[in-house]
């Protein structure tokens, strides 16, 4: 058997954990792989926008003249109703759509796997107050919910991803719960319980890595939910304020023209669902990724 | 009731002790006035059936028992001079792990998947013994090679290990800590035979050597024979009979220990049935008056209804059963002795 000497060497190796380990497995998964290849293009893209697109000019400007053209070398996309850059329209509003498309599934996940986990464990009155909680939430129509929220703020981006937020947060709680509640009576929770593991570590380490795999192909697969949701606010006017654009909104407005100028359309709709495809090879792969008896 | 006679000093008392649980059905009677003493160093077996109350005594020593359903009614869980039932549970939560550790019944399931087996070791020794997360990995790796799993595997996970070696890691989280007593909740039943005695082998060895005190809980009767000191025969909640190994494998006095001795199959001798002692395990919301076992009793006269026996010691090392016969209150004064006394 091996000598102490060796017992040094091995327990100072450096350590893959749960996270590197399934970055590894993430990077095997070609179709993950291009999933995020293209996440990537599309998060950058939209992020170094300011880079290559005069915000001013290209879109917002409104330039009647050149209204309704079709893709040309000079605008890729075309122009819309307004003679704004499709193009420049769509990578602008890219930003917005997935930042609070991102940005408010976070929330929600975060805050709905908290109090699901929470609920889950400790059961009994604390899982009914908590889950009775968000039941009232969950009676409220979302979208009316949401209305009622951003009547009440302002229509800032914070505030509207803040706002979708809240309608995400049941549904991510009674994910998690569903899942502690049946992790939590497995055999090797009583095993670390009796190893005198305090009930915080056994929520962290013990339960939440087990359950988080549903909850993160899930984050994932909200996404477009999310930006879906920003973009019926803009169409009811609710949502992103003009001239800003933003794809839902982009989407409504220029289906007037959809007979004759379908790139108006087109274009906002093929960005969406490339995003959604991307979002879901990557939801896909993170799932099996996470789940370390999918390893080898 | 009596006081069992301590030949040295006692690691674990177990006094009177009553657990219930409170259900639909009615109260669920789980453990009734159990009494149960090891001393340092010994093996000691609790044994009985299905449903005997072997694993609720076990949950009541670590403090584990749900609650609700469950409640300990009375009693006392004495574990190195202190009352284990009037600690909170943050002192509670010392205990475990680090003095009294349980190894559970099925290896497959008693592992967190996601975690590397030498960190599930590692956790329990930061958790009690503050070291940094290195040194405690230091010392897991240190207790995987005890129980023979060669370091390089430290970092694998329990899927990746056979139902031997995943028992094996379970004893090295139970012991890694160093504990004065170790429950092990059948710790062989879910493994095959060529397993079973590799595993207790190894048991046996780290006994030796860590000189952990060890309450044995099984259902099979060469298991006992082979790694235990003491023997306990648990039925409906109760210990009905206990002693040396000696004493109750040469002498099983109680009309259920040798009912359970006579069940075990000869390999020398032609049979068309099994032996079996008749009946079941009572209904533990409705348990029957007087002896618990009398329904099932060959030997049962009427007064076995009406009078719950108390422990007599017999002749031996340190053997008590509770049995009416030996109290001389029937008309029979010992079992017939048969060829089952030569098990």
């Amino acid at each position: 058997m091996n000598g102490p000497a060796n017992v040094d060497i091995i327990a100072h190796k450096k350590k893959r954990g749960l996270w590197a380990d399934a970055w590894l497995r993430l990077s095997k998964n070609t179709t993950a792989v291009i999933g995020m290849v293209m996440l990537g293009v599309i998060l950058l893209t939209c992020i170094s926008a300011p880079l290559f697109i005069d915000y001013e000019d290209d879109v917002v400007k409104v330039n009647i003249a050149k209204r309704l053209e079709f893709p040309s070398e000079g605008k890729l996309l075309g122009t819309d109703e307004l003679g704004r850059d499709v193009f420049a329209r769509i990578i602008w509003g890219g930003r917005i759509s997935l930042f609070v498309g991102i940005t408010s599934v976070l929330i929600a996940s975060a805050i709905g796997t908290a109090l699901g986990a929470i609920a889950g464990y400790y059961g009994g009155k604390t899982d009914s107050l908590i889950m009775r909680s968000l039941d009232i939430f969950m009676a409220i129509p979302s979208m009316l919910l949401m209305i009622t929220l951003v009547s009440i703020m302002e229509p800032t981006t914070l505030n509207l991803t803040l706002a979708i937020s809240v309608g995400f947060i049941p549904g991510k709680a009674r994910l998690i719960r569903a899942q502690v509640l049946k992790i939590k009576d497995l055999e090797y929770i009583d095993a670390v319980r009796a190893q005198g593991a305090s009930n915080w570590r056994i929520i962290l380490t013990h339960i939440l890595p087990n359950a988080i795999s549903p909850v993160i192909s899930s984050f994932i697969m909200s996404i477009p939910g999310g930006i879906m949701t920003i973009s019926s606010l803009s169409f009811i006017g609710l949502g992103v304020q003009a001239p800003n654009p933003e794809w839902g909104s982009m989407l409504s407005s220029g289906r007037a023209f959809i007979r004759d100028c379908w790139h108006i359309t087109a274009f906002p709709g093929i960005a969406i669902v490339l995003t959604v495809i991307a979002l879901t090879l990557v939801g896909d792969g993170l799932r099996d990724a996470l789940d370390p008896r999918m390893k080898d | 009731m009596r006081e069992q006679a301590l030949s040295t000093d006692p690691l674990l008392q177990i006094e009177d002790l009553v657990v219930q649980f409170v259900t639909s059905d009615g109260i669920v009677h789980a453990i009734n006035r159990l009494h149960l003493s090891l001393n340092r160093g010994e093996t000691l077996a609790l044994v009985g059936e299905t449903g005997a109350g072997k694993t609720t005594t076990a949950l009541a020593i670590m403090g584990l028992i749900d609650s609700p359903p469950g409640r300990v009614v009375q009693g006392e869980i004495i574990f190195d001079g202190v009352d284990l039932l009037t600690l909170t549970e943050e002192e509670y939560r010392k205990y475990r792990g680090s003095k009294i550790s349980m190894i559970f019944q099925d290896p497959m399931t008693a592992l967190n998947p996601v975690l590397p087996v030498a960190d599930q070791i590692a956790e329990t020794i930061a958790n009690h013994q503050g070291l940094s997360d290195e040194h405690a990995m230091e010392r897991a790796i240190e207790m995987l090679e005890l129980v023979r799993i060669p370091a390089d595997r430290a970092y694998e996970y329990p899927h990746q290990f056979s139902g031997g070696m995943k028992q094996r890691v379970v004893i090295a989280i139970a012991l890694a800590c160093n504990p004065q007593l170790l429950i092990a909740d059948e710790p062989t039943t879910a493994l095959d035979v060529t397993i079973q005695a590799q595993v207790l082998e190894m048991m046996k060895e780290l006994h030796d050597k860590l000189g952990t005190s060890t309450l044995m809980i099984t259902h099979d009767l060469g298991v006992v024979a082979e790694t235990c000191d003491k023997v306990a025969i648990m039925y409906a909640g109760e210990i009905i009979e206990s002693g040396t190994l000696k004493d109750v494998f040469l002498n099983p006095s109680h009309p259920y220990t040798v009912g359970l001795f006579g069940s075990i199959p000869k390999i020398d001798e032609e049979v068309e049935f099994l032996a079996q002692i008749e009946g079941l395990m009572p209904d533990p919301v409705d348990l029957p008056p007087g002896c618990r076992f009398h329904p099932r009793c060959k030997y049962a006269e009427p007064a076995c209804a009406e009078q719950a026996p108390a422990f007599t010691n017999l002749p031996g090392e340190e053997h008590w059963v509770r049995c009416l016969i030996y109290e001389g209150k029937l008309q029979i004064t010992e079992l017939p002795k048969g060829d089952l006394h030569n098990v």
